[in-house]
């Protein structure tokens, strides 16, 4: 966990003082008692880069909370990146492809990921993933679900 | 009229309309199914929720919503009864009666008291906030922006509470939160702040997709590292109804549990697995069969489960009242109510109170429903846990997915829902709380806009926040966060010992 306090610690460190850069080209405030747009983000970032020094100090001198504990890559965190390309795969998709067949490819992948291999369930499964919640959520709750290349015959 | 009338009006209006007696239906037996279901929580059967709600009327939507949160955290009494493995975090004290009474062969004798005694806990929570926070209302009524900018500030300090293991994270938590809720047009000037040009984030990050993320999509990547086998649960049950003398036996740890459930709920930050193991605690101290506890005790039982399900109309209080979530489920319910474009707070009490009835009524029905449905489904609800979670987490991230869109039907809230999925799979890695961020999403901006507010009110002086309700207000903050402290260091020192 040491390494991952650490990086922790270092994004937190940038993202706060990204933000406070970024809040100091924000114009002056234009009444004189507001403080402006500038200021809560200035100090909520303050805050959160004040919290990552300390975590930083206190990981590098043992006495941060979980230190014992190891980080490793597993095969099952290399799953889940794959996992997350899938996820991508399915937002890139979902315009063009339509929603049902987007649907009903990333459903059938996703289980096999999951080490599903009962295929013919996984196909009907998928299939209808798609539809029941297309028609769920296109024609009962009015939602305007993207046809994709269907288009014309949803 | 008066708030007992309001209330009976509500009903009748509620339970004369079978539409929406039908949705209840759903929602609860939606809610025991993700319940029952272990890694799937209340606050996401909640999140999975909403995205069904967007187009429905406030009449409709608003019980679905009570319903799914009322009975997703009985459900979670199911798996640790049958499985020795809580659905919900809230069933972690059932675990240790109810699973050893359904290995001496009475899954049916726990599983029934456990209904039961949710139900009466459930109610007394109702019936609690019926009466607690439209009183709390009217006081909160009389608030400026000082006393709202400190009470955000006290909904904050649940985050010590809600860190887990380190304090420091859970800050580095809420401070991403904070940071994210800067996203958009300045309260008062109207400047784009950290938008990168993009129109879709001049309203700032809309909240149910980064909630849908964090809560939901984070999860199906941790099911997706973790691959859970499902088990097969031997489930006859040899009753559905618990015998009068069990109802004897426990009634009153039940009313008493259940009253004490609703006060832990009232506090921000201690939530329903803080009240079932106190209540169990109680229980075996003041039983006069103390020595049975966690050889299979039926009261062991009865006190965890009515104090879970009073937890939810406690923590109703302080989020319809003040606007301040009490937990991560209350956070996003706070959510589905802003999509219906309501605030919750004092003044939802005084420009919409018959949305505030409308959810009174509609959690009293859902826990007569929870009850009707739990007792006569019980066999099926046992199957359940028994799905293979595998073919279960694509649907998930398709309803994810799907909730997003539809809310103002553009594809950047998909996008949205993703990447926060990821963050919160990777904060999870790191050990970084989640739910600091969602509080943090929601009590930002009341604190940023009150604070501006009083200044600009009060010629930039800071003195509006040493009036007595703000010193009252800091007070409470620092007493929750020194006796969470305290706590932690405690729990921290039995762990060593």
């Amino acid at each position: 966990m040491k390494k991952a306090n650490l990086a922790v610690g270092v994004i937190g460190i940038l993202l706060s003082a990204y933000v406070i850069i970024t809040a100091a080209g924000f114009p002056e405030n234009r009444s004189a008692v507001d403080p402006g747009a500038a200021y809560f983000p200035t100090l909520m970032a303050a805050f959160m880069g004040a919290m990552c020094i300390l975590l930083i100090v206190l990981t590098l001198t043992g006495k941060a909370a979980g230190l014992q504990e190891v980080l490793t890559i597993t095969p099952g965190i290399k799953r889940a990146a794959v996992g997350v390309l899938i996820f991508v795969a399915y937002c890139f998709l979902f315009k063009p492809l339509g929603f049902v067949l987007d649907t009903i490819w990333f459903s059938f992948t996703c289980m096999l990921l999951l080490q599903n291999r009962k295929y013919a369930k996984m196909a009907i499964v998928s299939l209808l993933t798609g539809i029941v919640i297309y028609m769920i959520f296109a024609n009962l709750l009015g939602a305007k679900l993207p046809a994709g290349l269907l288009r014309g015959l949803l | 009229m008066t708030n007992i009338s309001l209330f009976f009006s509500s009903m009748a209006s509620l339970i004369t309309d079978p539409k929406c007696l039908i949705l209840i239906f759903v929602s609860v037996a939606a809610g025991i199914v993700v319940g029952a279901l272990p890694g799937l929580t209340a606050t996401m059967g909640v999140a999975l929720m909403v995205p069904f709600t967007y187009s429905m009327d406030m009449e409709y939507g608003l019980p679905m919503l009570m319903g799914i949160y009322c009975s997703a955290v009985y459900g979670g009494s199911i798996s640790a009864i049958l499985l020795n493995t809580p659905g919900t975090p809230a069933a972690a004290a059932t675990v240790l009666d109810g699973y050893t009474m359904a290995k001496k062969g009475q899954a049916g004798r726990a599983l029934s008291m456990s209904v039961l005694a949710s139900t009466i806990g459930g109610l007394i929570g109702v019936i609690v906030m019926i009466v607690a926070a439209p009183a709390m209302s009217k006081i909160a009524l009389k608030f400026t922006s000082a006393e709202f900018a400190v009470i955000a500030l006290f909904g904050l300090s649940v985050i010590v509470s809600i860190s887990g293991e380190s304090l420091l994270k859970g800050f580095i938590s809420a401070g991403l939160g904070l940071i994210l809720c800067c996203i958009g047009l300045d309260p008062m000037d109207g400047y784009p702040r950290f938008t990168f040009g993009s129109m879709n984030l001049f309203s700032g990050l809309e909240l149910v997709p980064v909630l849908i993320g964090l809560f939901a999509v984070s999860e199906c990547l941790v099911s997706i590292e973790t691959i859970e086998h499902t088990a097969n649960v031997e489930s006859k049950l040899e009753r559905l109804i618990s015998p009068l003398a069990d109802i004897k036996r426990c009634l009153w740890h039940i009313v008493k549990s259940g009253i004490l459930g609703t006060f832990i709920g009232c506090i921000p930050g201690a939530g329903s697995d803080i009240a079932c193991f106190v209540a169990y605690g109680e229980a075996k101290r003041s039983s006069r069969h103390s020595d049975e506890f966690g050889k299979g005790c039926i009261e062991g039982v009865a006190a965890p489960e009515s104090a879970n399900n009073a937890v939810g109309g406690g923590a109703m209080i302080p989020m319809l009242s003040l606007g301040v979530p009490g937990d991560p489920v209350t956070a996003v319910l706070i959510g589905a109510l802003m999509i219906q474009g309501l605030t919750p707070g004092p003044l939802l009490y005084r420009d919409h109170q018959d949305v505030v009835y409308l959810i009174f009524a509609a959690m009293f029905v859902a826990n007569i429903f929870m009850f009707l449905v739990a007792t006569a489904g019980l066999p099926v609800f046992t199957k359940v846990i028994s799905i293979d979670k595998n073919t279960l987490v694509p649907i998930i991230f398709v309803l994810c997915m799907v909730g997003s869109f539809s809310l103002r039907n553009n594809v950047f809230d998909v996008w949205t829902t993703l990447a926060f999925g990821v963050i919160g799979y990777l904060m999870q890695k790191v050990k970084l709380p989640i739910a600091p961020i969602l509080l943090a999403l929601i009590l930002g901006p009341m604190a940023e806009e009150n604070l501006r507010r009083m200044l600009v009110a009060n010629d930039g002086s800071y003195m509006p926040l040493t009036s007595p309700i703000c010193l009252v207000l800091f007070a409470l903050s620092i007493f929750m966060v020194v006796s969470s402290l305290k706590k932690q260091k405690k729990s921290k020192s039995t762990g060593k010992e």
